[in-house]
């Protein structure tokens, strides 16, 4: 069969089948392949699908005060970083908005109804706190990809309220907060008054600054681990002191190794109790502040399993845990449980303004001061002697400023003091100190002495301001063995004493902060500078610029005066010939120009302000005498009324002597214009 | 509480006590100080000083001067605590570099003449620095006692003034103003002629002298290296000029006697 035959042929699948050789199977497996290639590219390239999005909240159920994990998962082909805009939540309804964001990205391979292609994966988790207990619906979160911007579905979240307290005594009322224990209501009933953290506050109302002890306890009733059914699994999960960022604190007692439990009635109950924390606190602000719930985690077996559990090393050499060990072959199920200390609220009282000292430095407790040297005999300039000055005592040293030393004649104080601060816990108080040492350099020799150094501090206790003074201290100083040099004599300057007066010692360094390269006057060599010394010349030179432009009309002013000048004195001219041809209509009118182009160079005025009464004003302020004022008025009104009444009322002898007087009045003009 | 500030200081302190011993606290190091740490530095300078121990107060300052700190107190810091060691000659560059920054600064001036006398005291008394700074003229004294770019500025506002006469001057059709306007500008113009001369000496002793001091005899080289012959051994307090930059530890001078020839860096200190 030719392939000719092959083309025109098509009857049937079976011959159109048997039509084709092996060499048109190869082109069609490749172009297959290419096709398939082609949609894995249209996949990867240019498939830019609508993301799929959705949210969900984990557990989806939890109590009052749980955290739950909001989770917006996108996926999506092609290129592209997606950015979640989660909704906002008023906190007042019992959810927080979700917050503390994490990102996670993951990326598979699978045929899309787009094609074969690479699909993005970003799970985005938020942290959702709650705080009231209801049914909430948590609104859709936004999407945004390349610019499109795609909702999630909205989110249901059950939140139930805290179970109640089982009977707690009396005395820790108030004191007691249930354990978090997630998505398990009836667990955390249970163990409510069981596993909870004791707080022990030595005073709730202290004055501001004053030192407070706080501590607390892990308190577990064993009663209701057992009905529980529970047992210790494995170590602790974590623990959250709380930041207290309201107060200094002093830690006594970081949180152990190992929890040490001993047992403790209170009211009708037998509990165990391990001290976690104890810390002193001193708080930087009067009002009423809150110390945050102390947080414990830890992971409990429950009965019932098969696997056996472990104990952890904080509990294994606990007598109680042990007594429990007969539960461990049954330990399964892992629970966590939080147990909790309640917020602890401060009334702090401020200092009273009455009776403070003016140099009161914000010492607040029970103090004493101590004084010492480190030698007792120095040399007058040769030495420097280290003074210091310990202030100790029950209360915050760290606040306290360094006290005013007093005046010392014969001593100089260089430099500011360093401070160092410490502190001993004892059995019931936490003492505390803080050292300033001050360096001096004696300048007179002979038996002085160091005054008493006094701090002002607040007692609480007397609720009173007191002085603590410290000893005085006798110092044996000798003359300086050091010469004194010869001062060099810069110039021959005696006019001023201060400048070549012997310098005794070299002058102290500079304590003034470092200055920054490259600031002040420095700038002056770079652009700034250019800028500066281009300024004058350019200044001067826009001014010869304006004068130039002043000058140029000015010369224009004067070439129209000379202009009118001309002009003037032609139209006299013609105002003669007129008289001497008899045209005295004429002859007026030239006259009457003339006399106005005279007055026009003369007053600087244009043509158009050349009338009378401006003639007549400006003749007066150049001190022209008032004849000569009203002569020309009248020689120009007999001038005009003969030119426009053509010549009316003038002969010969009137118009020669007009022309005469005009001449005249105006050779008089020019000794004022 | 030990606060963040603290916690560095007490690094930074630690790396100086550290390095006194070894000399290790480099310059590369240094170079990259930042403002802060360089206050940090400058302020254990002064903790050290303050208790006595002047040595490591002079290392600190000297780190904070070769990061480019260069600045009065830095200099005036380095020369007392020099001066406090016993390092007369370089105490005594070191404050001169101070005064040169700040030339109107008592505690500078005080303590380069306690420096001074005391070398003029003792064996010292006639090296070259010693004799520039001690015998200066009154015309050094003059033109020494602003900044170059002080007298710039100076300058500048006679300057503006003279502009702004001439603007009064051909601007004005009062002819007692333009006159003033005239005085003015005649006056700014005298005046600037004046100052030019001042000023013009200060820009070149302070940015064109290229002056320093030898802080320790050493010989001076006919090239960059040890292997090359000796011109001349130039004495601690001889002054020379910095002729070019400075190449392996090597930087071209010329002495007083106008021979030039090569010195370590580390003998000099530019003033």
């Amino acid at each position: 069969m030719s392939g000719n035959e092959r083309n025109t042929d098509f009857h049937g699948l079976g011959r159109l089948m048997r039509s084709f050789t092996a060499w048109d199977i190869r082109r069609m497996m490749l172009l297959g392949w290419i096709a398939a290639w082609c949609l894995v590219l249209s996949g990867n390239v240019f498939g830019q699908a609508v993301p799929g999005v959705s949210a969900s909240v984990k557990p989806a159920r939890v109590t009052v005060g749980e955290v739950v994990t909001y989770e917006v998962s996108v996926d999506f082909t092609g290129r592209g970083q997606p950015s979640v805009s989660v909704p906002v939540i008023d906190a007042d309804t019992g959810l927080s908005t979700p917050s503390n964001a994490r990102t996670r990205q993951e990326r598979e391979q699978y045929i899309t109804p787009q094609g074969y292609a690479l699909v993005n994966k970003y799970v985005f988790l938020y942290n959702i706190r709650t705080s009231k207990a209801g049914k909430f619906e948590i609104p859709p979160a936004t999407v945004t990809l390349n610019g499109q911007r795609t909702q999630t579905n909205s989110v249901e979240l059950t939140v139930a309220d805290l179970p109640q307290a089982r009977e707690v005594p009396k005395e820790l009322e108030g004191l007691v907060a249930p354990p978090l224990v997630s998505g398990n209501p009836e667990l955390q009933r249970r163990l409510t008054g069981g596993i909870f953290i004791l707080p022990v506050l030595a005073k709730n109302d202290p004055y501001n600054g004053e030192q407070v002890r706080v501590s607390f306890h892990l308190v577990i009733d064993p009663d209701a681990l057992r009905e529980a059914r529970l047992q210790p699994r494995t170590n602790l999960d974590g623990v959250t002191v709380p930041s207290m960022n309201q107060f200094i604190k002093e830690e006594l007692f970081p949180f152990p190794q190992d929890l040490s439990f001993k047992e403790r009635k209170i009211g009708d109950r037998h509990y165990l109790v391990a001290p976690v924390y104890e810390a002193v606190i001193a708080s930087t602000k009067s009002g009423e502040l809150e110390i945050e719930p102390f947080h414990i985690s830890m992971y409990f077996s429950q009965a019932g399993g098969s696997q056996r559990s472990q104990l952890p090393p904080g509990f294994a050499n606990d007598p109680f845990f042990s007594n429990l060990a007969p539960l461990s072959s049954f330990g399964t199920n892992t629970i966590r449980v939080i147990a909790q200390s309640p917020v602890l609220k401060l009334n702090v009282k401020p200092l009273p303004a009455g009776g403070q000292p003016s140099n009161f430095g914000g010492a607040v407790g029970e103090f004493e001061v101590t004084a010492e040297v480190d030698k007792r005999q120095a040399r007058a300039y040769d030495d420097t002697i280290s003074l210091r000055v310990k202030v100790e005592g029950e209360g915050n040293a760290e606040s306290i400023s360094a006290p005013e030393l007093p005046q010392m004649p014969g001593f100089t104080v260089l430099g500011r003091p360093t401070t160092r601060t410490g502190g001993q816990p004892t059995d019931d108080e936490y003492v505390s100190t803080k050292i300033f040492e001050y360096t001096l350099r004696p300048t007179q020799p002979g038996n002085t002495e160091i005054p008493p150094v006094q701090l002002p501090y607040f007692d609480p206790e007397g609720e009173e301001y007191k002085l603590a003074v410290s000893d005085r201290i006798a110092m044996e100083i000798a003359p300086g063995t050091r010469p004194v040099p010869t001062p060099v004599q810069v110039v021959e300057d005696e006019e001023d004493p201060d400048e070549t007066a012997p310098e005794v010692d070299l002058r102290y360094v500079s304590a003034d902060p470092l200055p920054a390269p490259g600031g002040g006057l420095g700038r002056i060599w770079g652009a700034l500078g250019v800028v500066m010394f281009l300024m004058p010349p350019a200044l001067a030179g826009a001014s010869m610029a304006m004068a130039w432009v002043n000058n140029r009309r000015a010369t224009q002013v004067v070439d129209s005066r000379k202009t009118f000048r001309s002009a003037s004195n032609e139209h006299l001219r013609e105002a003669g010939q007129a008289l001497s041809s008899g045209d005295y209509t004429k002859m007026a009118a030239e006259l009457a120009e003339g006399i106005r182009l005279h007055f026009a160079a003369r007053l600087q005025l244009s043509v158009a302000e050349i009338t009378i009464p401006a003639i007549e004003e400006n003749l007066s302020q150049a001190g022209a005498p008032p004849d000569l004022v009203s002569g020309i008025s009248r020689v120009l009104e007999t001038c005009d009324s003969a030119q426009y009444g053509g010549g009316l009322g003038l002969n010969q002898g009137s118009a020669r002597s007009l022309n005469k007087e005009a001449l005249a009045l105006l050779k008089r003009s020019e000794d004022f214009v | 509480m030990i606060s963040a500030r603290g916690v560095r200081m007490a690094v930074v302190l630690l790396a100086i006590l550290v390095s006194a011993g070894t000399g290790h606290f480099q310059k590369a190091h240094a170079a990259e100080l930042t403002l802060e740490d360089a206050r940090d530095i400058f302020d254990a300078g002064n903790s050290f000083y303050q208790h006595g121990q002047f040595a490591e107060a002079a290392q600190a300052y000297g780190e904070v001067v070769d990061a480019g700190y260069r600045s009065s107190p830095a200099y005036y810091n380095l020369g007392t605590a020099e001066a406090r060691v016993g390092s007369n000659t370089l105490a005594l560059a070191h404050l001169a570099r101070a005064q040169k920054l700040d030339p109107r600064n008592d505690d500078v001036a005080a303590n380069l003449r306690f420096v001074l006398g005391s070398m003029q005291q003792g064996s010292a008394g006639a090296s070259p620095i010693v004799e520039k700074l001690a015998n200066q003229s009154v015309w050094e004294r003059i033109h020494g006692w602003l900044l170059a770019e002080e007298w710039l500025l100076i300058i500048w506002v006679i300057l503006l003034t003279g502009a702004g006469g001439v603007s009064l001057a051909v601007l004005t059709r009062r002819p007692q103003l333009a006159m003033a306007g005239r005085g003015v500008a005649i006056g700014a113009g005298i005046l600037t002629l004046l100052l030019v001369i001042p000023a013009g000496a200060q820009i070149y002793a302070s940015k064109f002298k290229n002056e320093a001091v030898i802080i320790s005899s050493s010989p001076m080289l006919s090239g960059p290296a040890q292997r090359f012959t000796q011109v001349q051994i130039l004495a601690e307090g001889q002054l020379v000029r910095l002729m070019d930059h400075e190449s392996d530890g090597y930087i071209r001078v010329q002495s007083g006697d106008g021979r030039t020839g090569y010195v370590r860096l580390r003998s000099l200190v530019e003033l």
